[in-house]
């Protein structure tokens, strides 16, 4: 058993040397279907973080009128808090309120001259709500709108959100949408690429298969040796283009992440890193089964 | 040691390959196989090596029923057979010692013994100074040594060659005749599967002759009669 698992290696090894042309020629094509579709997962990633940035920044403010019992502040945010769709609200005080308003402004001086003049602070407090996603925005809103304690909110900043709002939904919804559609075509032409390859390097080596099973080879001995040779080729083609896309990687990133603010605390490295399973491990599983298949399918042919 | 009763193979839609063909081979025998193409030669010796089953009829090679032989049972079989072929099937980027060593390695022989039985049939086929060559580097009698030397390495109870001297000239030709001969006279039973009448008329051997399907003639020290 243990001299013909030591066989089957040293048979994978040999015809890969044998045929170095060959091995090199589908490791080259390999490295270019890994690495598009790890461009295209890892892109996708970024889409769909970026999204997820933006709608992040997208709130409800209930700018409250000034002087109002903490009490019956208190009550009103419980209240909200009964609705679903609302993630946590934040509490800012009429006088953190004050503070950043001083702050937003601080370089028009007559705004900030006429708030001097004043005694009392002009400014109510303001709870701020995010919503667990999108969509809640408008059950929210439509729940803000029926709440009893209308006197209490002196304005509600959404208006200007609400376009953003909808057009944030379509545009969220389309553009992953159609990444997964020509992520989802480019992955099924990669793997016909790479079925038909590997199918090909057998359909080479026909000649020694039939050999092999005249002279009392299994079937299995017969084809574990070109299942090995796959491996060998996948492995080999994953490490290359793993290396290559982590120095692309380590070259776009600051690029995507000026435009897309995809992180603020993260490197390119320490990304990858994160999604190393989502973007290599399951590619590599894929191939690994997609040789599996396509060899046994080969193989099988002129075995039979 | 091989028996065919009442063998027929049929071939879709309207081609009978071989029609109830009856013979038996004792072990140790050397029989030569006789026709014109598409006779059914060939097609007896996929029988006999399971590439095909038959359509009807039982054929038991050793005692070993292989009418409706199960897959994996066909590689146990093959190591039982040695089989030589006309356009030798030697593997052209491999050594003559790898190309022998091969069959021996897909069935678990250890590395000693692998070198050990490669240098004891290229003795027998007398190639043993050209053990690191490759197939390009021989002459066409050599490859055709060398593959019998392969078929040899299971000691198999029955070799069959399938037209060995069809791409020989005459001198290799029976040069490969007479090293069948010296095999058979060491206890192997050799079916010789040819269409050439001077090595038939030679051997003075059993003789099957078969013309479309059927054994016309059967006969001990027979001669090449089509």
């Amino acid at each position: 058993m243990f001299i013909n698992f030591k066989r089957i290696i040293k048979f994978a090894g040999q015809d890969f040397l044998r045929n170095f042309w060959l091995s090199s020629i589908t490791i080259i094509i390999l490295i270019m279907a890994f690495f598009s579709i790890s461009l295209l997962i890892t892109l996708n990633i970024v889409l769909k973080q970026s999204i997820s940035a933006i709608e992040k920044k997208v709130d409800i403010s209930l700018y409250l009128e000034p002087n109002i019992d903490q009490e019956k502040i208190n009550n009103l945010k419980n209240q909200l808090l009964v609705c679903p769709g609302i993630e946590e609200i934040k509490y800012i005080s009429a006088e953190e309120s004050l503070t950043e308003f001083r702050s937003e402004h601080q370089d028009k001086p007559l705004i900030i001259e006429s708030l001097d003049e004043l005694t009392n602070n002009p400014l109510g407090a303001t709870l701020v709500i995010k919503a667990k996603s999108i969509n809640d925005y408008f059950t929210i809103l439509n729940y803000v709108n029926n709440l009893p304690e209308q006197e209490l909110i002196q304005h509600k900043d959404y208006l200007q959100h609400k376009i953003l709002i909808q057009q944030l939904n379509k545009i969220s919804y389309h553009l992953v949408y159609f990444g997964l559609i020509i992520s989802s075509i480019f992955i099924l032409i990669s793997i016909l690429f790479v079925f038909n390859l590997i199918r090909l390097s057998i359909y080479t080596r026909r000649k020694e298969i039939e050999i092999m099973h005249l002279v009392g080879a299994t079937d299995w001995f017969i084809r574990l040796p070109y299942l090995v040779e796959g491996l060998i080729h996948i492995t080999i083609a994953w490490i290359i283009s793993f290396l290559f896309f982590t120095l692309f990687w380590q070259w776009l990133f600051p690029y995507l992440n000026i435009f897309l603010e995809i992180s603020n605390d993260l490197s390119a490295t320490a990304f990858l890193q994160r999604y190393f399973g989502l973007i290599f491990g399951i590619e590599i599983l894929g191939f690994f089964l997609l040789n599996i298949l396509s060899s046994g399918v080969a193989v099988d042919k002129y075995l039979k | 040691m091989i028996k065919f009763s009442n063998v027929s193979k049929f071939y879709y839609p309207d081609n009978y390959a071989l029609r109830d063909i009856n013979f038996r081979i004792k072990s140790g025998e050397f029989v030569s196989i006789v026709g014109q193409s598409g006779a059914g030669k060939s097609t007896i010796i996929r029988l006999i090596i399971a590439e095909e089953q038959a359509t009807e009829g039982k054929i038991v090679i050793g005692g070993w029923d292989i009418t409706n032989i199960r897959r994996r049972g066909i590689p146990i079989l093959r190591r039982q057979i040695g089989v030589v072929f006309q356009d030798f099937k030697l593997l052209s980027k491999r050594t003559v010692f790898e190309n022998i060593a091969f069959a021996l390695e897909t069935t678990g022989v250890t590395t000693q013994k692998i070198k050990q039985i490669v240098g004891q049939v290229l003795k027998i086929v007398n190639l043993k100074e050209k053990i690191n060559r490759f197939p390009d580097e021989l002459s066409i009698g050599e490859i055709q040594r060398v593959s019998i030397a392969r078929a040899l390495v299971h000691r198999p109870k029955v070799l069959i060659a399938d037209e060995p001297t069809g791409n020989l000239d005459p001198i290799n030709a029976q040069d490969i005749i007479n090293l069948l001969k010296k095999i058979n006279e060491f206890g192997t039973t050799v079916l010789l599967v040819t269409h050439n009448r001077e090595s038939v008329n030679y051997l003075k051997a059993r003789v099957i002759t078969l013309e479309k399907g059927r054994i016309i003639s059967d006969r001990q020290q027979g001669r090449y009669i089509l």
